[in-house]
């Protein structure tokens, strides 16, 4: 055989594929290391190797603290995930980088007893050691995500100046420009990429004159800026400031509709208030039973580490036993509980089903709670023993053809109360059996009738809320909901009967799982479990959280929220959320011609809430009307919501759509991949932020973030790290907008206080907390040495009164204010209660219309399968023969948004999987590693398949957080330097690329619940093909 | 002439890598049939130009069963792990296999980013003998296109260091293992050449790296 010249051995040997193993993703270079072992070179030491010294030595006989001169150890927050727990950051003085990060001992959400507040710094080290065992006893540490996310500090793919797009919009090619030059382009427009003329934000700061003079419900040109940010991290009040209150725009939404919003509506629904919308945890240290749908404790859900931990000790040393309802085994179910875990797998999208029928079973059986449901108001409840009330008793008026229909009957309309405020609701009295003012109740009232009440010398058909519950639950019988979710009957009936075996201290709790297309009933169904036992506000039953001390409020030195020239925004979101179409210049015209009003020209949502879900659809689509700018901060909707990019790429890219797009973020992300502008932003540990848990806390929390290190991006003119914060003021001082400026923050005399820099607003924030109810300690000098506070002491000093300096200083040495908690409860209630009555029919719900079809929404919950906005069924358009399986996108116990591309979770868990069921794998001729292409109505998508028994048949699982093509998995240029693409980034499988727009709507869609928008990125009809 | 030696070695330890992370395909069969004669010289072996050449003589299905027995089915009974921890230390994720992920990081390598068999998928155990041979090429790759003289010295330092350490220490007897075990004249080539390719790396290549080094070190001034 003839000998292959050296290259052509290489050629051949590179020709033939099969043998190479450097894929044409393979990003090359590696670099040489020149110290450490590998070149000869010996650890530091022989145990722990090259690993930081630590922070602090505790003496296990004395207890005496030495700690670290050349490190501190810095109280905050985590932002790795929407948790926000409080973690301690170790810092190397010399270098000033982050060294290690663990959980923060005085905080509820990483220690459990957490410390007592006025524990200083020094002795909370104590706590942490080997001295007297209390380092098992308050053992507070970070989470996965938590350890790995404080490499994005560091992360080479950092934006760290403010970029132009130099080529078409979203074709990845960036100049560097100044921060004046960013500014001043984005306030005043002009010809800003040679493609024609672009209104800056001044143009379109127009607050008077309307977008549409024919609509003027729409609002003002003002509106026309829309800023969409994500989540409640800490900062997003300023933002709001800028954008809602100084600029005017209506147009400013978190990240909720893409995130949690079916769940949090259900809550809203069950405790009425469409403003905060709240809702409920466990108090997990007494509860006995937990069902949690959709969600999964420790593995899904928030606060994730807290529940995490009292999932554990409840099950080991408490009285816990608890049920998981859900398509896929999760790691909430331990073989090592025992019977005290379970885990039901139900088809995705049908849990209302399974949860209408325990509701149907519950109702039928007794197996409620009557002396709870039958107390007519909050004082009788009160005298009754009883801390929440309900309006079980009250009666609704059921005659379809009354213009009230849906509506409490009022006191008025009987002659029982004034009309008007006072007007009250109507109970029949146990006792006398005749109707009553709710209010006027001594006793408890009929849980269930169904009759007529005369009113105006008319009879009228009412039904008390439960009743309608109980109809409701009715409409369906065991055997067919049972169908619907693939649950067997006598799993449901143990089911409902366990639930109620354990009175108050039964709870029932849902989440992610609930983001398909009827999410919101299937939420509020699952929360009314919660009101048919009575468990609020019960030890062992839920809570709404402990609260907050006053931060961005009228606070006890500074109103957060006033100042002058404030705008109160006026119109209709570009979400369509809060404002009924029935209402709109759109509806009334339709009728003024004689047509049917319906459907809209897209869903409008009279009682959502931060609908992101529909700001980018709603902005491309230019309905209800056009957008001019979209500021989007600490978001990333391309990729976080199901179905958009597929749906919107195109029109994202163009920018006749939207003429400005500005992203305030600090790395190019699939979102900021199409923006004009990327203003840096800081991140983690070096960012201010006042925040606080969602909920499963008992006692007031805030947390408090501060710079611990210092950015390394850009600085403005005036000396201060580009991020949002100090883009925002620049802009609206270039604006000259109201609340900004020299004179910008009242204090509690009156006197006016400047916002020119971020510390101006964060620290007057952490001023009222410190100050509010018994004002905190001041703090020592050594406190702010060893927690690093030192480092901000001359700002501290330079922005606040003499006397507010030090006890700033104390909250933020400690990551916030915590209350003791011994508060916990009073007895056998909880001492922070919620006050509103659960509502067992829900008004508002049940006197709206779908504008897609014109229907009246059901006021109580109710089953309902998988539909678009118009209410076709999902099945009818994609018939499972055709797609068999469903879509359901897994909670990652490690990948939240902030953390792709962290090299410590890239090791550890670099891809997702395809998951599959073995029968199903089987009859797919597919084994766990085989390639596979999932196909939707919309896309398809390629994955490595996982064969497991922990999934139910039909399901195709799939872990959110993975198969990016923005955050580094795309080549990007900036200036003359070329950012290679990782192909480690973009690895694994992206479920969101599969999610499906609304046939039944017009224009840019993405599927979501018919109700409240929320976005569906479960349930999706897929097929699955090997390759 | 010393980059295209570096090259050449880089894509050999490549191919190797590839034997080890891929399953046979009658493509590669065929293609190791036809780099026969040089992979032999190379290896200074003519042993492995033969039996590379009777390789195509046994069907690829064949070879892919003998593939999966060796380094995949713990059951087959002629298993071999292709982790260095394994064979060094008598466990999975032993010091060795902690030593080598660390070096990965700290140089930018990660073995998860290589085309591999599905089979590979999802495995992240940094000591197989493929990811291991892999970064040996990587690193002379990027060593022939170093441009800077301390990048080339940490980089020689680099796959010195790495080569002495790990894969001197167990390759050669793996080789001999799979030698062994293998029931194909295919499979006991791949167990030659891996009892190979570091010795004769180590002789033909000590010099030329001190060589590439001073080289570098002379332009430099």
């Amino acid at each position: 055989m003839k000998k292959l010249s050296r290259r052509d051995f290489i050629k051949v040997a590179a020709a033939a594929g099969s043998l190479t193993v450097f894929g044409i993703g393979y990003s090359g270079t590696i670099k040489g290391i020149s110290k450490g072992w590998w070149s000869a070179e010996r650890p530091r030491d022989p145990i722990t190797g090259n690993a930081p010294e630590p922070e602090f030595r505790v003496d296990r006989k004395s207890g005496k603290v030495i700690p670290n001169p050349n490190q501190y150890v810095a109280n905050t927050v985590c932002v790795g995930c929407t948790t926000l727990c409080g973690v301690r950051v170790r810092v190397d003085k010399k270098t000033g980088k982050v060294l290690r990060v663990s959980g923060n001992p005085y905080h509820v959400l990483s220690a459990d007893p957490f410390l007592p507040y006025e524990t200083p710094i020094k002795e909370s080290y104590k706590f942490l050691s080997g001295y007297q065992d209390s380092g098992l006893k308050h053992r507070s540490t970070a989470c996965g995500r938590g350890n790995a996310v404080l490499d994005k500090l560091y992360d080479p793919y950092r934006v760290l100046t403010p970029l132009k797009r130099v080529g078409p919009r979203g074709s990845g090619k960036w100049q560097p420009i100044t921060f004046e030059q960013l500014v001043k382009e984005v306030v005043e427009g002009g010809d800003l990429f040679g493609e024609g003329h672009v209104d800056g934000l001044r143009a379109i700061r127009d607050i008077k004159t309307p977008i549409d003079p024919n609509a003027p419900e729409l609002g003002p040109k003002a509106n026309q800026l829309v800023f969409i940010a994500g989540f409640k991290e800490g900062r997003l009040p300023l933002a709001k400031r800028f954008s809602v209150l100084s600029f005017g725009s209506i147009n400013f939404t978190g990240h909720r509709g893409n995130c949690g919003l079916s769940m949090r509506a259900g809550y809203a629904a069950l405790l009425d208030d469409w403003k905060k919308y709240p809702h409920l945890k466990p108090d997990f240290k007494n509860t006995e039973f937990l069902l949690t749908i959709g969600t999964a404790p420790a593995n899904a859900g928030n606060p994730f580490k807290r529940t995490g931990k009292m999932v554990a000790e409840g099950r080991s040393d408490g009285d816990l036993t608890y049920v998981v309802v859900d398509p896929v085994l999760t790691n909430s179910d331990s073989i090592a509980a025992g019977a005290r875990s379970r885990w039901i797998p139900v088809k995705p999208g049908t849990d209302g089903a399974l949860v209408m029928a325990m509701i149907r079973w519950i109702l039928e059986n007794d197996r409620y709670n009557a002396h709870f449901l039958s107390q007519p108001n909050g004082k009788v409840a009160q005298a009754a023993g009883e801390p929440s009330w309900s309006n079980a008793t009250h009666l609704v008026i059921v005659d379809e053809t009354r213009p009230d229909y849906g509506k409490f009957l009022r006191g008025s309309q009987l002659g029982l109360a004034e009309k008007g405020k006072n007007d009250t609701f109507v109970v029949i009295d146990q006792t006398s059996g005749k109707p009553i003012a709710h209010s006027k109740a001594t006793g408890p009232a009929v849980l269930f009738y169904s009759g007529t009440m005369e009113i105006d010398g008319k009879p009228v058909a009412v039904k008390t809320s439960l009743q309608l519950l109980k109809e409701e639950a009715q409409k369906h019988t065991l055997e067919e909901y049972s169908k619907a979710c693939e649950v067997p009957v006598s799993t449901i009936v143990s089911l409902a009967d366990e639930f109620t075996r354990h009175g108050r201290k039964a709870v029932a709790d849902c989440h992610g799982g609930t983001m398909h297309s009827t999410g919101f009933y299937t939420a509020y169904a699952a929360v009314m479990l919660n009101a048919l036992v009575g468990n609020l506000n019960w030890k062992g039953g839920t809570s709404a959280g402990g609260g907050r001390y006053a931060d961005v409020k009228p606070g006890p030195r500074y109103n957060m929220v006033k100042f002058k020239g404030k705008v109160k925004p006026k119109g209709v979101r570009i979400s369509r959320r809060g404002f009924p179409y029935e209402k709109t210049t759109e509806f009334k015209k339709k009728k003024e011609a004689g047509q049917n009003p319906y459907p809209a020209q897209a869903p409008w949502y009279p009682f959502s809430m931060a609908l992101q879900s529909e700001y980018l659809p709603g902005s491309l689509n230019g309905y209800p009307y056009p957008v001019k700018a979209i500021i989007l901060w600490n978001t990333n909707p391309m990729y976080g919501q199901a179905g958009l990019y597929n749906a919107a790429k195109e029109a994202m890219a163009d920018p006749k759509r939207v003429p400005l797009i500005i992203s305030i973020d600090p790395f190019i992300n699939e979102t900021s991949a199409f923006a004009d502008y990327i203003v840096p932003d800081t991140v983690l540990y070096e960012t201010w932020g006042a925040t606080g848990p969602w909920a499963g806390y008992l006692t007031k929390v805030n947390s408090v973030r501060w710079p611990a290190v210092e950015p390394p991006v850009a600085k403005t003119p005036d000396g201060d790290p580009i991020c949002m914060e100090s883009f925002l003021i620049a802009v609206a001082k270039r604006m000259g907008l109201p609340g900004f400026g020299d004179k910008a923050i009242p204090d509690a005399e009156g006197n006016l206080h400047p916002l020119n820099h971020p510390e101006d607003w964060h620290l007057r924030v952490a001023a009222n907390i410190a100050f509010d109810a018994e004002p905190v300690p001041d703090a020592s000098d050594e406190d702010i040495a060893l927690t690093g506070v030192e480092r901000i002491r001359e700002k501290l000093k330079a922005v606040l009164k003499p006397e507010e300096w030090r006890k700033v200083a104390y909250v933020l040495a400690r990551g916030g204010r915590f209350e003791d908690e011994k508060k916990s409860y009073q007895g056998e209630w909880l001492t922070h209660r919620y006050g509103k009555p659960m509502q067992i029919y829900n008004e508002r719900v049940g006197t709206a219309r779908n504008s897609m079809n014109g229907k009246r929404f059901v006021g109580v919950p109710t089953w309902a399968p998988a539909r678009f906005a118009d209410e076709t069924l999902l099945e009818k358009v994609y018939e499972p023969k055709e797609w068999p399986f469903l879509m359901v996108s897994t909670k990652s116990q490690l990948v939240s948004a902030p953390v792709p591309g962290t090299p410590k979770l890239e090791v550890i868990h670099p891809q997702n999987f395809v998951v599959l069921h073995e029968d199903d794998a089987r009859k797919l001729g597919v084994k766990s590693g085989d390639r596979v292409r999932v196909t939707s109505p919309a896309a398809s998508v390629e994955g490595i398949v996982s064969v497991r028994l922990g999934i139910k048949r039909g399901v195709v699982g799939i872990e959110h957080g993975y198969g990016h093509w923005g955050l580094g998995a795309k080549q990007e240029q900036i200036g003359n330097k070329i950012w290679h693409a990782s192909a480690l980034r973009g690895k694994g499988t992206a479920s969101n690329l599969l999610g499906i727009g609304d046939p039944s709507r017009k224009g840019i869609s993405t599927l979501g619940d018919f109700v409240v928008g929320s976005n569906a990125r479960q349930a999706i009809p897929v097929k699955v093909e090997k390759i | 002439m010393i980059q295209e030696k570096l090259s050449l070695w880089s894509h050999l330890y490549e191919l190797v890598s590839g034997l080890y992370l891929r399953e046979p395909t009658e493509k590669s069969v065929s293609t190791l049939g036809e780099l026969a004669p040089d992979i032999g010289s190379l290896l200074e072996d003519n042993d492995i130009s033969h039996l590379l050449a009777q390789a195509g003589d046994v069907a690829v299905s064949e070879l892919r069963q003998e593939y999966y027995d060796l380094f995949l089915v713990p059951v087959s009974g002629r298993y071999l792990p292709p982790f260095e921890s394994a064979h060094r230390a008598n466990r999975l994720w032993g010091p060795s296999t902690h030593a080598v992920q660390a070096l990965y990081q700290a140089t930018g390598f990660h073995p998860e980013s290589l085309d591999t068999s599905d089979c590979w998928n999802g495995v992240t155990i940094p000591d197989h003998i493929g990811f291991e041979l892999a970064f040996a090429s990587s690193l002379l790759r990027s060593l022939a296109g170093a441009e800077d003289t301390s990048e080339m010295e940490a980089l020689v330092d680099t796959v010195t260091f790495f080569v002495d350490q790990t894969l001197a220490k167990w390759a050669e007897p793996f080789g001999q293992k799979v030698q062994q075990n293998a029931e194909t004249p295919f499979y006991r080539a791949v167990g030659l050449i891996t009892t190979r390719i570091v010795p004769v790396w180590r002789r033909a290549f000590g010099e030329t790296l001190q060589k590439v080094s001073l080289h570098r070190k002379s332009q430099s001034t």
